[in-house]
């Protein structure tokens, strides 16, 4: 049916934007901990989606296509700083810069979700976006296999595991 | 009590949004994107269009 009477793509677009712009920031602000970075890897993300919905491709779960955007532009940006930081260490021999650009800095939200945030970005990578998404997204494994590029079996493992690292990262297993 | 501050971590984790003001002020920013960028006219294509009527049917 919607593949019939399809909407046009601005409207497609703003839909889309007013359901999921939250999601996808408040993924991008989990991961970063810097509100305007966040903000910035958002609007990047919409922009990409709209490159690819303005070509009349066929996207059919926007939300495992936003968070897969996120998801790439958010490693990306770990990689920038880390590259960064390395020659600021190396041109002037300092290590507070390098410190300056630790990925735990902090933001303003409430203790409870502060403390989530740090253990779920303890955990190591192939464990922590596939908790993020299953505990505060609530995504299914099966659409996070789409953002991960893993079987549903493998994404399955990863949240059980994940799941009990974290409760041991959040001394919620004594 | 555990996994009351657990799914309360997650609760307010939930809550985290972007305010009004950087809603309207990225929409903005998109909508002006959007105008330099327009979508392509779409073109018929035969056998999308059969596909779709398919899975309707």
């Amino acid at each position: 049916m919607a593949g019939l009477f399809r909407r046009n793509p601005e409207d497609d677009f703003k839909k889309t934007y007013d359901a999921l712009s939250d999601a996808v920031f408040r993924f991008c602000l989990m991961r970063t901990s810097d509100r305007e970075q966040a903000l910035d890897l958002t609007q990047e993300t919409f922009l990409r989606f709209w490159n690819e919905l303005s070509k009349n491709k066929n996207i059919k779960n926007r939300r495992a296509f936003l968070f897969t955007v996120a998801r790439n532009l958010v490693i990306d940006s770990y990689r920038k700083k880390k590259s960064l930081s390395l020659e600021s260490v190396l041109v002037e021999g300092s290590e507070d810069k390098h410190e300056s650009l630790a990925f735990d800095a902090k933001i303003e939200i409430n203790s409870e979700a502060d403390n989530l945030k740090r253990s779920i970005n303890a955990l190591d990578d192939i464990y922590r976006d596939a908790v993020y998404l299953r505990c505060v997204e609530e995504m299914k494994p099966k659409e996070i296999a789409l953002v991960i590029g893993q079987s549903v079996n493998v994404v399955s493992v990863r949240i059980s595991r994940g799941l009990s690292l974290l409760r041991k990262l959040m001394h919620y297993d004594k | 009590m555990t996994n009351k501050l657990f799914s309360q971590g997650v609760k307010e984790a939930q809550r985290i949004t972007l305010t009004a003001g950087e809603k309207q002020s990225m929409l903005a920013h998109l909508n002006a994107y959007l105008k330099e960028h327009p979508a392509e006219p779409r073109k018929f294509n035969l056998f999308s269009f059969l596909k779709s009527l398919l899975s309707f049917i």
